[in-house]
């Protein structure tokens, strides 16, 4: 299984997602990728990602990112 | 058809039919701040939900762009079907991958719209960014920022040299916030605007929006100034990203000579006459 680093990086290779940025802030993430992401971890972790979490918020930072798949798998 | 006082009226009926949909399908990237702005900017935001689609028409320059969010390609093409003609053309912008948006042109073909225009978005990555051609280039140009003052003109030079039903035109109050933020380059000649270059940098990213030099001033080495302005002005940036008409090839050529590439985002614009 793919881990959300990993995917992260299929998206975007050319950032280091390790590095302690915001990618909403700092760009990393634009509103494409997110719709990208999105459905990537929806098929890798069978899950279902409420419209409501689809805020910048929860994309900022790969720990956000991991809490919002932990968060969903429990509604899947 | 209601019109939006707030963004969160359009994101939380979007968000609803994300809910309960089979396959998503839609076209509208703006989150709430977004959506906020296009009101604010007094771009007249309508929406509509019918059946399991909503559909949203922002109003541009005697037309309305329209988006939709819709539980399935199958609502979406039910739905569309129910929609009332409007008095002003539509616009339809499908953004993806190719294979994405194949069926959703085709979808759109069915309801009177046609083929408009398609762009392709082209990206500049570190490390090709520093091996940038030209990166260090300081020209004879005197590139400097847009200053206030230069609003009006801007505008102007914008309006006429693009067309709003392809390249999304900003409004005066947008183009303040760039010049506010220092995100607009300009050369001036006889005291005119000869050339701008209009950029939206974020952190480690940055959108190149508008790159433009007035027709009796090409040829003269402006733009050239300009583009090796800007790419010089943020060394820590690691995308650079922009959308061109996939017609204009004197355009790519140049985008190219900086190192840009095709990345795999095409935006298919279609329109749908005024009944």
């Amino acid at each position: 299984m793919k881990t959300v680093l990993g995917i992260l990086s299929e998206i975007r290779p050319e950032f280091d997602f390790t590095e302690n940025r915001d990618f909403i802030k700092e760009g990393m993430l634009d509103s494409f990728d997110i719709i990208a992401l999105v459905s990537s971890l929806e098929q890798e972790f069978l899950i279902r990602i409420d419209g409501t979490d689809i805020v910048p918020e929860n994309f900022a930072s790969l720990d956000a990112i991991e809490k919002l798949v932990r968060r969903s798998s429990k509604k899947a | 058809m209601k019109t939006a006082q707030i963004g969160m009226e359009i994101i939380r009926l979007a968000s609803e039919i994300r809910d309960n949909a089979t396959s998503y399908q839609s076209n509208l990237f703006a989150d709430e701040a977004k959506v906020d702005f296009w009101i604010a900017d007094e771009q007249k935001v309508k929406y509509v939900v019918i059946g399991n689609s909503l559909f949203i028409f922002r109003e541009d320059r005697g037309f309305f762009h329209i988006y939709f969010c819709s539980s399935s390609q199958d609502d979406l093409d039910k739905d569309l079907a129910d929609l009332q003609p409007q008095s002003a053309a539509w616009v339809v912008d499908l953004v993806g991958n190719h294979s994405q948006i194949n069926s959703l042109e085709n979808l759109f073909s069915s309801h009177n719209f046609s083929p408009y225009a398609s762009l392709k978005r082209l990206v500049l990555s570190a490390p090709a960014a520093e091996g940038k051609p030209d990166a260090s280039y300081v020209g004879h140009e005197n590139v400097e920022l847009a200053a206030l003052s230069d609003a009006d003109q801007l505008l102007k030079l914008l309006e006429t040299s693009f067309d709003p039903l392809k390249e999304q035109i900003p409004f005066k109050r947008e183009l303040v916030l760039g010049i506010e933020k220092g995100s607009i380059l300009v050369v001036r000649k006889d005291q005119v605007l000869a050339g701008l270059l209009y950029h939206e940098t974020m952190g480690i990213t940055s959108i190149l929006r508008y790159w433009l030099v007035s027709e009796h001033y090409r040829n003269r080495g402006i733009g050239s100034a300009l583009m090796s302005r800007y790419l010089s002005l943020y060394p820590n940036v690691k995308r650079f990203m922009l959308w061109v008409l996939t017609d204009n090839v004197d355009a790519i050529s140049k985008y190219r000579h900086y190192g840009f590439k095709e990345d795999s985002l095409v935006d298919i614009v279609m329109i749908r006459g005024a009944n």
